[in-house]
């Protein structure tokens, strides 16, 4: 076959310039440490890697609400602890109020208590979050549950037991908030003015305390198991966040699967292709100087 | 004949043969370029031994076969080139983060998602507004910068024209020189080669059919049979843009005064710069267009539900051009208290929420991808583009070879190998020295004779 000066030329160009062009790819490759230099190196992989970045971007976003949920349940938790410590102060108090044998002064002592008692139980129904939002007026977040009135205690009308509801996974929210009736708020203020009343007055109604201690202990009760329910939603949105750790970190290793480039791999094809343009553009040089013209 | 004449005609021939082995020394770097060959062959004499030697001709050594393979080659690496290049482009802005729809989507929804855990916190208002500005800017800068390829196709167009133009002139004239060299019996060689270069040229922009006769006339046309080129006369391809679309145009081509209507595929850089916009850009701003009006309308209908912050019904919170929603897509003039995110009224209820959350998992239809999830409507566009851009790439390189082996062909037949035209001077030197030698043989043959007497 007649070989002319430019095919040589051409085949030998075209050597280098292929050569050149995979170096440089890989040289992208190994500055960015990503086997994509471009989506359509592997349209699969780069749709692959959209989805995986969504899909983390929602956990994470997942992982946040169900964060705050867990901050709002511990908020709800400090709440209902110091209501059930006040339930189990009002029993001793009670207790004592329903035991005959004590003086007048012992009474008023009582009453000072639990009127005390009182404010603070009113003051952690109409309890906010840092938010300003009333912790237990449902989704009437602006309205206080309670108001005084001319010494007068008022049950707020627009105050609602409504959930609300976050969004802790796909297609899944959870319910993040309590309402007066999950602390038995109403009997709590009515058992404390009953026992107030009765224990301010000369001659007490005994039965009537009782009722109202009686009222009390169902009270301590329901509190408790509100608690309960409390502790068993942490443990839910802890769950669910474990899940969604694991899937984020599934989801990082699929990535990093997808795109990571192996150094092992690129400097072995470092190697190669240098040593394939190195001996490429020597032949170039000995060939080229190789002509007929020299013997003339 | 005398020995002198003899000899003399052997010097001449051999000094010719020097010629155009000098002519295609001169000559090895020139693309295009045909080597060239004396002919000798001796002079017949019927009354004695011969009458010498001649150079009868200086031919052109050229395959017109592999030549016209060169020039489809060429049609094919224009189109293959370009719409890889183009595809590139394409595969550059989907690749980049600012552009990206799925992201848009996936901060806003998440933002949506946050606020569920406080519908009244003014941080988590204010954030649903700023991540569907930011999605709106999205699908802004993903547009424009569809727009701006599109017109740039339309400007590349514009410029492959006036050179089509351009080349089609030259190649008129040099047909003309080539004929009336022809009609005189000279060489045209030279020209040829030249001509053939400007149809290779010609033949990247667009597919032509070339019809060559041996007398050097020329006639060319377009794909769909659209005269181009009569000999001296060169048609004028001239384009007119669409009303609708001036980035769009309709292609004619005006010969002696009529004119002919390009049809739709004109191959090469022409063809695949019809192909970019009317099988790429085109749908893919149709598919964002409507994406970007969907997810506008979707929310701003759940919105119209709820109740906002101020106990009043909702507004909207995405506006667009219905004529061009992606690239105008905005939010409205709306404050964070305006968003209606409560189902009832109640300022801490966020069932409104949820309803634009289910939006996120809908179907939706979207041309060109069917039924679909936003994002996933994203993705199937942006894979769309890395497979086809894969696909013109290989599409490249397989063309790129073949035009490599084409060419390597002509090459081989073609192109001058300087080892053999050193070889050459070296023989026709020798042979030239060695005439030379006869005549001074002659000459001592006639001293001799003379000093005889």
């Amino acid at each position: 076959m007649r070989v002319s000066d430019s095919q040589s030329t051409q085949i030998m160009l075209s050597g280098m310039s292929k050569s050149n062009a995979e170096l440089s790819t890989l040289l992208q490759q190994m500055y960015s440490g990503e086997k994509l230099t471009k989506i359509s190196d592997d349209p699969t992989a780069s749709v692959k890697l959209l989805d995986l970045e969504q899909t983390k971007a929602e956990i994470t976003q997942y992982i946040d609400n169900a964060e705050n949920i867990k901050n709002q349940y511990q908020r709800y938790e400090v709440h209902t602890e110091s209501i059930e410590n006040g339930l189990q102060s009002a029993n001793e108090l009670l207790l004592w109020g329903l035991n005959g044998s004590m003086s007048e002064q012992d009474r008023v002592g009582i009453v000072i208590e639990l009127e005390s008692l009182k404010e603070s139980m009113l003051a952690t129904f109409n309890g906010k979050n840092s938010e300003g939002s009333y912790l237990f007026s449902g989704s009437a977040i602006d309205q206080a549950p309670y108001s005084m009135d001319a010494g007068d205690l008022i049950k707020n009308p627009d105050i609602n037991s409504n959930a609300r509801n976050t969004v802790i996974a796909d297609g899944i929210s959870m319910k993040s908030n309590l309402n007066i009736e999950d602390v038995d708020a109403e009997s709590i203020l009515t058992m404390l003015d009953t026992s107030i009343a009765e224990l301010g007055s000369a001659t007490p109604d005994m039965a009537a305390l009782q009722a109202a201690h009686d009222g009390l202990l169902s009270s301590i009760n329901k509190v408790s198991s509100t608690q309960a329910y409390i502790g068993s939603q942490i443990n839910r949105i802890e769950r669910t966040v474990g899940t969604h750790t694991d899937t984020q970190l599934f989801a990082q290793k699929l990535e990093g699967d997808l795109k990571d480039l192996s150094y092992d791999e690129a400097s072995l094809k470092l190697n190669s292709y240098i040593t394939a343009l190195e001996a490429t553009q020597k032949t170039f040089a000995q060939i080229s100087s190789l002509s007929l013209f020299n013997q003339l | 004949m005398s020995i002198y004449n003899i000899a003399l005609s052997g010097v001449n021939a051999n000094r010719t043969s020097l010629n155009v082995a000098a002519q295609n020394i001169a000559n090895v770097n020139n693309e295009g370029y045909s080597r060239q060959q004396a002919v000798q062959s001796s002079i017949a004499d019927t009354n004695s031994v011969g009458g010498g030697v001649e150079v009868a001709n200086i031919s052109r050594v050229a395959d017109e076969f592999i030549i016209s393979q060169l020039r489809s080659s060429n049609t094919e690496l224009g189109n293959s080139s370009y719409s890889a290049e183009s595809l590139g482009q394409l595969e550059q802005i989907f690749s980049f983060d600012g552009f990206n729809i799925s992201t848009g989507l996936t901060q806003f929804f998440g933002g949506i998602s946050a606020a569920t855990s406080a519908p009244e916190s003014a941080a988590l208002r204010q954030q649903v507004l700023a991540d569907a500005q930011s999605l709106g800017d999205r699908f802004n800068g993903l547009s424009n910068a569809l727009l701006e390829q599109h017109a740039q196709i339309a400007s590349d167009r514009e410029t492959t024209l006036s050179n089509s133009n351009a080349l089609l002139e030259n190649i008129a004239s040099s047909s003309q020189a080539i004929i009336e060299l022809n009609a005189s019996g000279r060489d045209t060689g030279l020209l040829e080669d030249e001509r053939d270069l400007m149809l290779g040229e010609l033949s990247k922009m667009l597919k032509v059919n070339v019809n060559k006769e041996a007398d050097g006339s020329l006639q060319l046309s377009a794909a769909n049979g659209q005269p181009l080129l009569i000999n001296s006369t060169a048609a004028t391809l001239k384009s007119t843009p669409l009303a609708v679309d001036p980035s769009q145009a309709d292609i004619e081509v005006t010969f002696n005064g009529a004119l002919f209507p390009v049809s739709s595929d004109m191959g090469g850089e022409l063809g695949a710069m019809q192909a970019a916009q009317q099988e790429h850009i085109l749908p893919m701003l149709t598919a964002l267009n409507e994406m970007a009006a969907t997810v506008a309308d979707e929310v701003n209908k759940v919105l119209a539900a709820g109740i906002d912050f101020n106990g009043t019904p909702g507004q909207a919170l995405f506006s667009y051009e219905p004529a061009d929603p992606a690239r105008s897509l905005t939010i409205t003039s709306l404050n964070a208290n305006e968003l209606a995110f409560s189902s009832d009224g109640n300022l801490g209820d966020g069932g409104v929420l949820d309803d634009i959350l289910t939006i996120k998992q809908m179907d939706l239809p979207i041309s060109g991808l069917g039924s679909v999830t936003l994002s996933s409507a994203f993705s199937a566009l942006s894979g769309k583009v890395a497979i086809d851009s894969r696909q013109a790439q290989s599409n490249l390189e397989s063309h790129q070879e073949l035009f490599e082996q084409i060419q390597s062909a002509r090459d081989s037949l073609s192109a001058v190998n300087s080892d053999e035209e050193a070889a050459n001077l070296m023989i026709y030197v020798n042979a030239y020295e060695a005439n030379m030698k006869v005549l001074s043989t002659a000459n001592q043959m006639f001293n001799t004779l003379l000093s005889a007497f």
